[in-house]
């Protein structure tokens, strides 16, 4: 009686190599696996796609739409007319791209972080200083966000002015104006967590306007919710830590999710010259005029993401040109001079240079995002041809002008009055960025030890020992003159060697104040020579 | 489409090189972020240090009121912290010591006590500030480093003494004695009324009397314990010779006796330090 094995092992290779040899076995099965992974694409199928060979009948390329997850998500087909730059300028995609780029460099760097005031600070300096490749992903985490900010905006614009708002994109336009906020908060709540001097002073001038809200108890009360505490510290961090990481990009998957599926729903708005007045045909794509996502698009696609991962991963390392920055530890109690919100809060922090708080930094700005919100459910226009809406454009025109005024005003060289002696000092050693004093070569030093001030003879004299150091006092005589009240004064500096390898440095202003007594301003700036402020 | 492909690859190399390169400058650029931060603590302890430390411990660590800090033995491993028995590091004691402060002082620090500085201990620096001065403290330490085969440098100084007639002083200077009380620490007790020793200045008296006016009338009121004939001689007594007289406060009550440091004649002053210092109290009308 034969007994009936207990285990058994069968490889089907082994067969098919008996009987088909080594190489065509391995090519069939290679074959295979690839078209599993693919969900549709044999080897063959994506050699002739990466050639550019034409599309075979039937076929192979659609398959991965039907059967895979990641094309379901995808049309088969654009319409050629949306396949150049204009219309979409590839603003959309952008948006998600560097979203995506975000999502995986703060993946990575949140596993150096820790939400706590007590070391947070320390976690920078640690990514900065001890972690290989800390400051590259820092860096490109810190520009991605910029760039998501600059391409959502950018996509906004565009669909204005094309007006793909219209009928039937309503709803589309409203979650994009979501996923607008949600970009917004998201890169004003990351503002906060290196927990330095820029962080805490940017986010709380935000923040600051919540406290307006009327009643006085509500504002508190919302304030409260906001920080955590009167004022921003362990609560508060943690707060806009979870928000950054958790809540918004949560938001934001969802609503990229159903912005989407209504771009793929309603087709790719067509540029306004391609159907007729009142028309929307972007739905149906007729045979001769279809680009299919597979090799077309995907190609376009990829070209993009090695475009803009190159361009960054270069700004941030041998290109040198753009490094996110990290002052001092964040201190409450010291507000430095010229602090500014976010470059996209500019705008509102202009506003509220003009007037009353809450109605310029509560109901305007709620107006306008109000107004943005349901723009297409009250302009109905039917024609999106440029000629047509000579109006609407004009007002987006409008916009865009009085926001880039507004940025401006927001900037601390609009309507900020501070003392002239204590500005002609921040203009050389400022509080907010390392600026020329601490940009002046290090070995100068011990070569100019002594006492210095803004005299031609003496600038004449320092130049002699270093032109870097004479274009320092230069600065110093010319800051000093742009101010009417210090009219004849002569600023003063004294250099001493005060420890091993530290340098101190007294500016000191004698003028003539605005009630007429003469003052004295003094500021002592402390410079070590390994201070490695750049620059030189 | 093709042109997209061998772009897109070029680039993908591009990137690979320049993480490449980043690769292999990161140990340098780490280690100069480090010694650039270490190098910024400096700075920062400094100004803090200038801010809130100098009444008592002197414009640049000279001391005062409060032992000096720039001087070798608190740096030796086997000075100051063997003297108090610590166990861990000089920047462990000096961290510790500026966090907590000191409960206890020693007579010549006129029973002072050194508050405490961290937040920790219900102080107002944050820690991080506190490692800053710390920082600031311990690069007083490459003053006194000793090179192998070298003795440990010794500050020298050709003290005054503390008779106030066995030597005549030079001509002082008010304006060097003026920058001499702020370096020493002076003020720390004799700016304002109220303090640890009788304040100098005139605007801070009931009588409106400065320290330049008593000097005069001292040595020949009732009860006067010194040996003072002129008014130099009474400043110069009061500076090396602190117990030779102590004066009562405006309220009546004496000031506490050896309060103020002995040892100014002795070990701190040269004659012609002495002499602006007195030259500038006595500007103090």
């Amino acid at each position: 009686m034969a007994s009936r094995p207990i285990f058994k092992l069968h490889l089907p290779i082994v067969d098919d190599i008996k009987k088909k040899g080594l190489k065509t076995t391995l090519v069939e099965t290679t074959d295979d696996v690839v078209s599993r992974m693919t969900a549709g694409l044999t080897v063959g199928d994506i050699r002739g796609v990466l050639r550019g060979d034409p599309a075979p009948k039937p076929n192979p390329r659609v398959k991965p739409h039907a059967d895979g997850f990641w094309l379901h998500m995808r049309p088969t087909y654009f319409h050629n007319r949306v396949m150049s730059l204009y219309p979409t300028f590839r603003l959309g995609w952008l948006s998600v791209f560097f979203f995506v780029f975000e999502i995986i460099t703060g993946l990575l760097l949140m596993v150096f972080y820790t939400p706590s005031p007590l070391v947070a600070y320390e976690n920078m300096l640690n990514i900065m200083g001890n972690v290989p490749f800390g400051q590259f992903l820092r860096d490109l985490h810190k520009i991605g966000a910029e760039g998501m900010v600059v391409m959502v905006a950018l996509h906004m614009l565009r669909t204005f002015v094309t007006g793909s708002y219209k009928k039937p994109r309503q709803f589309t336009w409203f979650t994009g104006m979501v996923l607008l906020m949600v970009t917004l908060f998201l890169s004003f709540s990351g503002y906060l967590l290196p927990w330095d001097q820029l962080s805490l002073w940017a986010v709380t001038i935000g923040a600051s306007m919540v406290e307006a809200i009327p009643p006085q108890e509500v504002g508190a009360w919302v304030n409260l919710q906001v920080r955590g505490a009167p004022q921003f510290s362990e609560n508060g961090l943690l707060r806009f830590y979870l928000l950054h990481v958790f809540a918004l990009p949560l938001i934001g998957l969802i609503f990229t999710g159903v912005h989407y599926y209504k771009v793929i729903v309603h087709g790719h708005s067509l540029p306004p010259d391609a159907e007729q007045i009142g028309e929307d045909t972007a739905r149906r794509v007729p045979v001769d005029k279809r680009s299919y996502f597979l090799p077309d698009v995907f190609t376009r696609e990829m070209f993009l993401v090695f475009f803009w991962t190159t361009l960054m991963v270069f700004a941030v390392s041998v290109g040198n040109l753009f490094h996110a920055p990290l002052e001092p530890h964040a201190n409450p109690l010291v507000t430095p001079l010229h602090t500014t919100a976010p470059w996209y809060f500019l705008w509102l922090q202009g506003m509220l240079k003009i007037g009353d708080k809450v109605l310029w930094g509560l109901v305007m700005p709620g107006v306008i995002f109000g107004f943005l919100f349901i723009l297409p459910y009250f302009e109905l226009g039917p024609s999106r041809r440029y000629i047509d809406r000579r109006v609407g454009l004009s007002v987006g025109a409008l916009v865009v002008a009085v926001l880039s005024i507004l940025t401006f005003m927001g900037t601390p060289f609009y309507g900020v009055e501070t003392s002239a002696p204590q500005e002609v000092v921040a203009a050389l050693a400022p509080q907010t960025h390392p600026g020329e004093l601490r940009a002046m070569n290090p070995e100068v030093y011990p070569l100019i030890v002594g006492e210095w001030d803004t005299t031609e003879e003496s600038i004449a004299k320092a130049e002699e020992i270093s032109p870097q150091f004479g274009e320092l006092l230069h600065l110093y005589a010319s800051e000093i003159e742009r101010y009417k009240s210090l009219d004849g004064v002569v600023g003063k500096l004294a250099v001493s060697e005060w420890q091993s390898e530290l340098y101190r440095f007294d500016f000191t202003i004698d003028f003539v104040g605005a009630d007429g007594n003469s003052a004295t301003y003094e500021q002592i700036v402390f410079l070590h020579e390994k201070g490695n402020y750049g620059g030189h | 489409m093709t042109w997209r492909v061998i772009v897109s690859s070029l680039l993908a190399l591009a990137s690979i090189v320049m993480l490449a390169i980043v690769a292999v400058n990161e140990p340098a650029r780490m280690k100069k972020f480090d010694e650039g931060y270490q190098a910024r603590s400096i700075e920062a302890g400094a100004a803090i240090f200038h801010a809130n430390c100098i009444s008592c411990h002197g414009e640049n660590g000279e001391g005062g009121i409060a032992p000096t800090l720039n001087r070798a033995d608190l740096f030796d491993p086997n000075g100051r912290i063997k003297e108090v028995g610590w166990n861990g590091t000089v920047e462990n004691f000096i961290y510790t010591t500026i966090s907590g402060g000191r409960p206890l002082s020693f007579l010549t620090y006129q029973n002072n006590k050194m508050p405490t500085w961290s937040q920790e201990y219900g102080g107002p620096l944050r820690i991080d500030e506190v490692r800053n001065v710390t920082a600031y403290v311990m690069n007083y330490a490459k003053n006194w480093e000793v090179k192998e085969g070298e003795a440990t440098p010794v500050p020298t100084i050709d003290a005054v003494g503390d008779s106030i007639t066995e030597s005549a002083l030079p001509a002082g200077d008010p304006v060097r004695g003026e920058e001499l009380v702020t370096k020493l620490g002076c003020l720390g007790c004799h700016q304002t009324a109220g303090g640890a020793g009788p304040a100098w200045f005139a605007d801070q008296t009931a009588n409106g009397e400065g320290i330049g006016t008593r000097a005069g009338n001292r040595f020949g009121e009732a009860g006067y314990t010194g040996a003072a004939t002129t008014a130099e001689e009474y400043l110069r007594e009061s500076i090396v010779q602190p117990n030779a007289n102590v004066v009562n406060k405006e309220d009546g009550t004496p000031y506490i006796a050896g309060v103020m440091p002995q040892n100014y004649g002795t070990e701190r002053l040269e004659a012609q330090d002495l002499a602006d210092i007195i030259a500038y109290l006595l500007t103090l009308k």
